[in-house]
This record gives structure tokens, sequence and C-alpha cells, in this order.
């Protein structure tokens, strides 16, 4: 088939909708973030989305 | 008039088009709630409306990932909004308060408190010629964003200070903190009873409190 799947905004996407939950969370008082947890969270995090975002437009299959 | 056969106009790809038309209308969104704070129209619940937004936007990439179509604008745009989202999760960053260099020397408790704020850059508030400061306590709320809040107290008035800063460093007269997540309170010697109470914060950078 010659669809494929932008494999870069899929992980982009679901490290967004996750961060924008955590960040949600924090506003309603839900869950207490500090700077010294959150900032290494977020360099993590990006880390982990630019290694399994870099190959991008992979087949889907 | 030649006889030409007219190109079509090349459409982009519907996912293409979709997200290019949503990211455009979160930026307007998004432009005109901080326009609207910074004229006191309105004042944004940015601590909420970043993280939804931010979801909003992973949602449509993960919709449109599947089509393959390039979503780097959108990408673009969620990293800014997951930059903004954390700065104002981790440092209360007061989109409101604006950029550069400000000084501030209220002559009244009534202009005092109001309170002082500013996003990015160096803020001053010289209290020096507060008029009516020796009746009891006066709390005065003063934060910065990114840079530097330098508070100048009266000589000889005993001032208590509560001085935050996300990452950096507070320093109250002789004393002196640095780091992540500094939390440093100062109570006047000699127990003597606080006229002023400094409730103080830098995200990112700066805060000094020195006698004027």
């Amino acid at each position: 088939m010659g669809e494929s799947t932008n494999r870069a905004a899929l992980v982009a996407g679901v490290f967004f909708i996750a961060a924008g939950a955590v960040f949600l969370l924090e506003s309603l008082e839900v869950l207490e973030l500090e700077l010294r947890v959150l900032a290494p969270f977020l360099l993590i995090a990006l880390g982990v989305a630019v290694l399994l975002g870099g190959r991008s437009r992979r087949p889907s299959g | 008039m030649s006889g030409a056969t007219p190109v079509p106009p090349v459409e982009p790809s519907p996912p293409r088009r979709t997200g290019r038309l949503l990211g455009g209308l979160l930026l307007v969104v998004l432009g005109g709630a901080w326009l609207l704070e910074s004229l006191d129209v309105v004042e944004v619940p940015w601590d909420a409306l970043l993280p939804g937004v931010l979801i909003a936007v992973g949602v449509i990439l993960v919709v449109n990932a599947r089509t393959g179509a390039s979503q780097g604008g959108l990408i673009a745009l969620g990293v800014v909004l997951a930059v903004l989202a954390f700065l104002t999760a981790a440092i209360e960053f007061p989109f409101g308060g604006g950029v550069g260099e400000r000084t501030e020397a209220p002559t009244t408790l009534a202009q005092a408190d109001e309170g002082f704020e500013l996003g990015i850059g160096q803020l001053t508030v010289d209290l020096s010629e507060l008029a009516g400061a020796g009746n009891g306590r006066t709390v005065v709320r003063a934060r910065v964003g990114v840079g530097q809040l330098v508070v100048l107290v009266p000589a000889g008035m005993p001032v208590r200070v509560e001085g935050k800063a996300g990452l950096g460093n507070v320093r109250v007269f002789e004393l002196e903190e640095g780091g992540i997540d500094i939390d440093l309170t100062t109570e006047p010697p000699d127990g003597a009873a606080p006229v002023l109470d400094l409730r103080l914060s830098v995200g990112i950078g700066e805060v000094r409190v020195e006698r004027g």
C-alpha cells in the first residue's frame, strides 16, 4: 500500500498529549510538580521523543 | 491574451491543510488571549489553557500521522506550547507582565498592595519612599518570570522576606542561596515586628533585597 505513517508526528503527538495531561493535572492541583523533577523529566522525554521519532515516514506495514 | 492552457493550482493535501488551519487558528487564539490579558481586558488561566491546547495539538498530530504528511509546523507549535506550559507550571511565568527593564517606586500603601510583575527582564521595586509603612505590617508582592528582581527597602526598617527562585539565587542583605527551587525566608533581627513583609519570586534568575 502507498500509505505511510509519519512516525515523528505520531511520537510528537503522543508526547504532547502526555505532557499536556501532566501540566493540566498540575494546574488542577491533582499533581504537584517541582522544577528539580520536572526539568530532567522533560529533558529525558525530549530525548526519547528524538530517538523514537528519528526515522519518520516509516511504512505502516 | 495568450491561448495557453491555465495551470490548475496545486492543492495541498487535506491533512496538511487541516493541520495548518488548526495550527494557525490555535496561534491566533493564543495570541488574542495574550493581547487581551496584556490590555487588562481579561485574566487568562494559562495554567489550564496551555495544556489543553497542547493536548489538542497532540491529538491532531496523532490523527494526521497515519496519512504520512509532513507535520513540521504543528510539531514546532507543540514544542513552543510545551515550553510555555512548562514555564507556567514550573515557575508560574507572568505572561501579562511584559518584557524589559522597569522601576516601580510606590509612595502609598495602595500602590504597593497592587503587587508588581514582569515577564522577562529586570524589575526594581524601590520601597524607600513608601509612606505610611509604619502602621502595622505591609505585604508587598513582586515576581519576575525570567530575569532579576531587585527590591530596595528603607534603611533600619524591620523587614520579613520570603524569596523564591525556581532556578537561580536569592540574596537578602547578607544571606544568599542559589540552585534549584530556592526558598529563603528571613525574619527581622531581635524579634522585631516586621513593617514590610516581602513576598518575592523569580522563575529563572535572581531575587535581591537591599537597603535603599
